[in-house]
């Protein structure tokens, strides 16, 4: 008899070797008692328990508590905390100063009057926010979300106040909607430290469009202009001179008038013809407003300096006047201000202003 | 096991008696010589998941053994890497060979596998050949060597073999091939000499 023949029938068996295997050293190896008793004492602990533990695992706590324990769903659920904590921690926080200055239409829109926003009463904060969200809807197309928080802006503005931005609101909306078209799209600003260390891009616009460039930009564009209000009125409120309470308001008031009243009640000059508010020179006042950091004007504005007078129903408003370092904000009533600016944004601020009001 | 799952602590006795010993044995022999002293720790560790996955355990067409066995090989595994073995359950490490068939005349010497009254020589000899058989599995591929002892000292089936390691009919049949050959040739060139006054 070979191997071969002497093999089971399953062809895979080999009788030889499962007969050394059969006689190996090891054969009769066996887990040792105290092993066994151990394993089959687990066994029966393990059947007793089910019958405590039952009740605890209907709890809907403790069920709880246990899917939260999976790893998928506390890692998800510790990133929605991060994501929470993280929003908190920057919301209402003021715009770093060193940051460039955002879109002309966002940086300027409304710094609510009361510089300290903390002492300000509610109806008065809602009024600018009321203002903000009316702002952002005349400077570029209305978007779902800038109606979102326009709309929740009014309601928490006291009923008469809700009404008056109400009309506001209508009105700034058909002037987006027939502005709109003809708004130029311009790359946003370079930084004003850059503009230092750089000698002046002659061509480029230095300063941002109202109007975002890309329609998909449009929902967080909305969202960034809504807060940024109470930024800037924070940025302001610190930065301001102590006894520049009069200067803010009037600030405030410049930029309410500005932004908030119709167009076709402004008019400006630059030499003897007035000409109607267009909405290339709003968006450049609403630029200035972005970069310039007013306050008590110590000099008067140079003869060579290019100026804009700003008339509101036909009655001077506001002087703006540009020099090589400076900008100036002389009002019809109050005090004059001004703001100091590096040669090269003076520059570009005096073209672009040349560009908007020819 | 569905009557241990259903809280009848006998029926885990009875299993635990009727598989005890082949699973010690499987243990003990996979994990080899260098690991002998582990066998307990993963003897115990696959009972105690059997334990826990009481609740879980679903026939799906295997044996409880096969299951078992399975839970075993894992645990097996498990211990080699912790170990810092590479385990490598590729056993086509010998594709492109044939397997080797036993032709020699040593094998031919061989005293015959079924005699029931052995004769005291014919003992000690397949005594010689058990031990150098656990030299021979040592060498062989995990893969290879958990195949073999399921099939030929358990007694699985390929099907069940192919099941208990979770690979197909024709990877486990391919694998347990190679073990075989592999295990001849090293069987046949050491007892070659031994069989001379032994065989008949």
């Amino acid at each position: 008899m070979t191997p071969r023949d002497a093999r089971d029938p399953d062809s895979e068996r080999d009788r030889w070797l499962a007969e050394a295997l059969r006689h190996a050293p090891d054969a009769n190896a066996a887990p040792s008692a105290e092993l066994s008793e151990a394993i089959l004492r687990q066994a029966r602990n393990a059947v007793k328990t089910p019958v405590m533990a039952a009740p605890a695992r209907a709890h809907p706590l403790l069920a709880l508590w246990s899917w939260l324990a999976r790893p998928p769903v506390a890692a998800g659920f510790a990133s929605m905390m991060v994501a929470v904590l993280v929003g908190v921690m920057w919301w209402d926080k003021p715009i770093d100063d060193t940051l460039p200055p955002r879109a002309g239409g966002v940086a300027t829109a409304p710094a609510p009057e009361a510089a300290p926003a903390e002492t300000a009463p509610p109806g008065a904060r809602a009024n600018a926010t009321a203002d903000a969200a009316a702002y952002a809807t005349a400077a570029k197309p209305a978007s779902p979300a800038a109606a979102a928080e326009r709309r929740a802006a009014a309601d928490r503005a006291p009923p008469a106040e809700a009404r008056k931005r109400a009309n506001a609101d209508m009105t700034a909306r058909s002037e987006a909607k027939s502005e709109a078209p003809s708004a130029p799209q311009q790359p946003p600003p370079p930084p004003e430290k850059e503009a230092a260390a750089q000698p002046p891009a002659p061509t480029p616009a230095p300063f941002p469009a109202a109007t975002p460039p890309a329609a998909a930009t449009a929902p967080a564009r909305a969202r960034d202009e809504a807060a940024e209000p109470r930024a800037a009125a924070g940025t302001l409120a610190k930065s301001a001179p102590l006894g520049a309470a009069a200067t803010q308001r009037l600030q405030a008031d410049t930029r309410a008038n500005v932004l908030g009243i119709p167009a076709e009640r402004w008019s400006w000059r630059r030499d003897a013809e007035p000409h109607a508010m267009t909405a290339a020179l709003q968006r450049w006042l609403a630029q200035l407003e972005g970069i310039a950091r007013w306050q008590p004007a110590s000099t008067a504005p140079p003869a060579d300096a290019v100026t804009l007078r700003l008339a509101q129903d036909g009655t001077p408003h506001t002087t703006i006047a540009i020099g090589a370092d400076a900008v100036w904000r002389l009002p019809a009533q109050g005090a004059a201000l001004s703001a100091p600016l590096n040669p090269a944004a003076a520059a570009t601020l005096k073209e672009s202003l040349l560009a908007a009001a020819p | 096991m569905r009557a241990y799952a259903g809280g009848d602590a006998r029926a885990f006795e009875r299993l635990y008696a009727r598989h005890q010993a082949g699973l010690y044995r499987f243990v003990r022999r996979l994990l080899g010589t260098a690991l002998h002293a582990q066998t307990d720790e993963v003897f115990q560790d696959t009972w105690l998941r059997v334990v826990q996955a009481r609740a879980r355990w679903e026939p799906q067409g295997a044996t409880f053994r096969t299951w078992l066995y399975t839970l075993a090989h894992h645990r097996v595994i498990d211990m080699l890497r912790r170990s810092g073995r590479e385990v490598s359950l590729d056993a086509r490490a010998d594709d492109g060979e044939a397997p080797w068939e036993p032709e020699g005349t040593a094998w031919q010497h061989w005293p015959a596998p079924t005699s029931a009254a052995s004769h005291t020589e014919e003992l000690a000899f397949w005594r010689r050949a058990g031990e150098r058989l656990l030299r021979c599995l040592e060498q062989l591929p995990l893969a290879q060597r958990s195949a073999f002892l399921m099939h030929h000292d358990d007694g699985l089936s390929l099907d069940e073999v192919a099941s208990a390691l979770e690979v197909g009919f024709e990877t486990a049949k391919t694998r347990l091939r190679y073990a075989m050959s592999k295990l001849r040739a090293c069987m046949g060139a050491h007892l070659a000499p031994i069989t001379d006054g032994a065989g008949r």
